[in-house]
């Protein structure tokens, strides 16, 4: 795609730190303890785990709608608990997020939900034009552009999300079930969104639930169970990236 | 400042504080008419009632006439009085004719004779001398000074002014509240937009000033409709107050001092509406990460 072309500028602290992070909702059972790991730059890792585990609990700590109970997330090297509101909202402009239950705009065009980053960061307006249609275009959504979310089946919907998620060429990348919806072949090709990215230095995690997506990378994975995350390696022989 | 960011359509609730602002303004609009002439009412009549003393002199016509132009005399000489005059009998059965028909009852009928006096400064004392005066020289008088008719009118007037104002000081209070709860309530059908936004990365004070000049934007819409409302409303009122008799109702205009009065309202509510607006979503917005 024409439209990412810049390499990411190296941060200059991993985009993921986290140190001794725990989490729960209220007084229910621990989701996550004691979790300390680093994710570097232009990483690509795989979120895997049952139904339940905490994959989207681990992510909201790092699209930053919780903070941990316990120990230190720190994006772009901030700790977030001490960020102020300004600079978490400027840490978010970093993040492109897939949410699991999309979080589209219903009053918006599927056009205007993917330009919403952009015009939040200021883009000039030529610009969003044109990254919007060429973006709208590569995930098959051609001549949907003025379509409400409402009338947009599932999948179509999910690509809408993807799409706003990448359009600002984020440094981070957190797609949760990003491919629940639709089919092997646009699995595919959404897929090769975040892995342009990711050559381009974006960090990237994609929870999942599909095994065939996580055989088919190269991509190590982390995994969750009982409150604790494991480092598994790829389970793809690295040769399928050049595929 | 306007935010560049696309908003959902106008809600129900915005519609509803645009209306509500329209109506409360409108009302105070007449409120406002109302205590303003009633002042004017006022002086019109007290202009023409409290110059004039009437003087009853009843018992025989013969009786009465005699103690009535005695009284004339008496009165005529007391400094104050610019002239008197005996009411013609003949005139005051004239004044009975449209209630009694024209009968031989009229002429029959054991009237007072009457005496009009006006005074050149109405006051306290000149009223008394003539009251001293005209009792020296017929006891039996009845004298009518119109005062206790007229303090009953200004009592009136003034409770019905009061009312007005009133009015004005509930519907402002009206507008106050509605405003703040119409916001709150369009705000809480915006909760998502505002968490999307929030998500992607919009500032507070930018998510805030985005909702709160759209909650400024339909209170000044709907005040402004309230005024243009209102507009015809005042002159149709006045063409029918012009209608009934232009000596007892002054004409029904409302001075520069009200309407600028009444358009502050719209504002005072675009204030509100603000404030509101900026509190509610600042909440919304700290209850997120
Ligand atoms: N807002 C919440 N309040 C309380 N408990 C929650 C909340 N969200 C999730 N949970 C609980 O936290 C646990 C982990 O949920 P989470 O959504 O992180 O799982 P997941 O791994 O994403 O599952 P799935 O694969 O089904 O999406 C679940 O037991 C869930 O019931
Ligand atoms: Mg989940």
């Amino acid at each position: 795609m024409a439209l990412f072309r810049t390499k990411t500028k190296e941060p200059d602290a991993d985009p993921i730190q986290l140190e001794g992070v725990a989490f729960q909702y209220g007084n229910s059972p621990t989701i996550l303890s004691d979790l300390t790991l680093s994710l570097p730059a232009g990483s690509f890792h795989f979120l895997t785990g049952a139904s339940g585990a905490g994959k989207t609990s681990l992510l909201s700590l790092l699209y930053l709608t919780n903070l941990p109970t316990g120990g230190q997330v720190r994006l772009f090297g901030q700790d977030v608990a001490k960020a102020s509101r300004n600079r978490r909202a400027q840490i978010r402009r970093n993040l492109g997020v897939v949410f699991q239950d999309f979080r589209l705009l219903d009053h918006l065009s599927a056009f205007d939900n993917v330009a919403l980053p952009l015009r939040v960061a200021g883009v000039a307006e030529d610009t969003v034009q044109a990254n919007v249609s060429e973006l709208l275009r590569w995930v098959g959504l051609e001549g949907l552009f003025d379509a409400p979310p409402e009338v947009l089946s599932g999948g179509q919907k999910q690509r809408v999300a993807i799409a706003r998620a990448v359009v600002g060429q984020p440094k981070l990348i957190l797609a949760d079930e990003p491919t629940g919806n639709v089919d092997d072949a646009i699995a595919e090709r959404l897929m090769q969104l975040f892995v342009e990215l990711h050559k381009l230095g974006t960090c990237v995690i994609v929870a999942t639930h599909n095994e065939r997506l996580v055989e088919r990378y190269p991509f190590p994975r982390l995994h969750i169970e009982r409150g604790a995350v494991s480092v598994l390696p790829a389970k793809a022989r690295p040769a399928t990236e050049e595929a | 400042m306007r935010s560049a960011l696309p908003s959902p359509r106008q809600s129900t609730m915005g519609h509803f504080i645009a209306g509500i602002v329209a109506v409360l303004v409108f009302i105070s609009g007449i409120a406002l008419t109302a205590a303003g002439s009633i002042g004017g009412l006022l002086n019109t009549w007290n202009a023409s009632v409290t110059g004039t003393l009437t003087v009853q002199i009843p018992g025989p016509a013969a009786d009465a006439d005699k103690a009535v132009t005695s009284a004339l005399h008496a009165v005529q000489a007391i400094d104050g009085v610019k002239q008197a005059h005996i009411v013609p009998r003949k005139e005051a059965q004239e004044l009975l004719k449209p209630w009694l028909g024209d009968t031989q009852l009229i002429a029959d009928l054991p009237l007072p004779a009457l005496l009009d006096v006006e005074l050149t400064a109405p006051s306290a004392q000149s009223i008394d001398r003539v009251t001293a005066a005209v009792k020296a020289a017929a006891p039996a008088a009845l004298i009518d000074d119109h005062r206790v008719w007229l303090n009953r009118i200004a009592e009136f007037a003034s409770a019905l002014s009061y009312i007005a104002f009133a009015l004005i000081g509930l519907s402002l209070a009206a507008l106050t509240l509605t405003v703040i709860f119409a916001t709150r309530a369009s705000l809480t059908e915006y909760t998502s937009v505002i968490e999307v936004l929030h998500l992607v990365g919009a500032r507070d004070s930018t998510i805030a000033s985005q909702f709160s000049w759209r909650a400024v934007r339909q209170a000044l819409w709907g005040g402004l409709i309230g005024l243009i409302v209102f507009g015809p409303a005042l002159l149709g009122l006045s063409w029918f107050a012009k209608r009934i008799d232009p000596g007892i109702l002054p004409p029904l205009t409302l001075p520069l001092a009200y309407w600028i009065g009444l358009a502050t309202l719209p504002i005072a509510a675009a204030v509100i509406a603000y404030g509101v607006a900026r509190a509610t979503v600042g909440r919304v917005l700290r209850a997120m990460v």
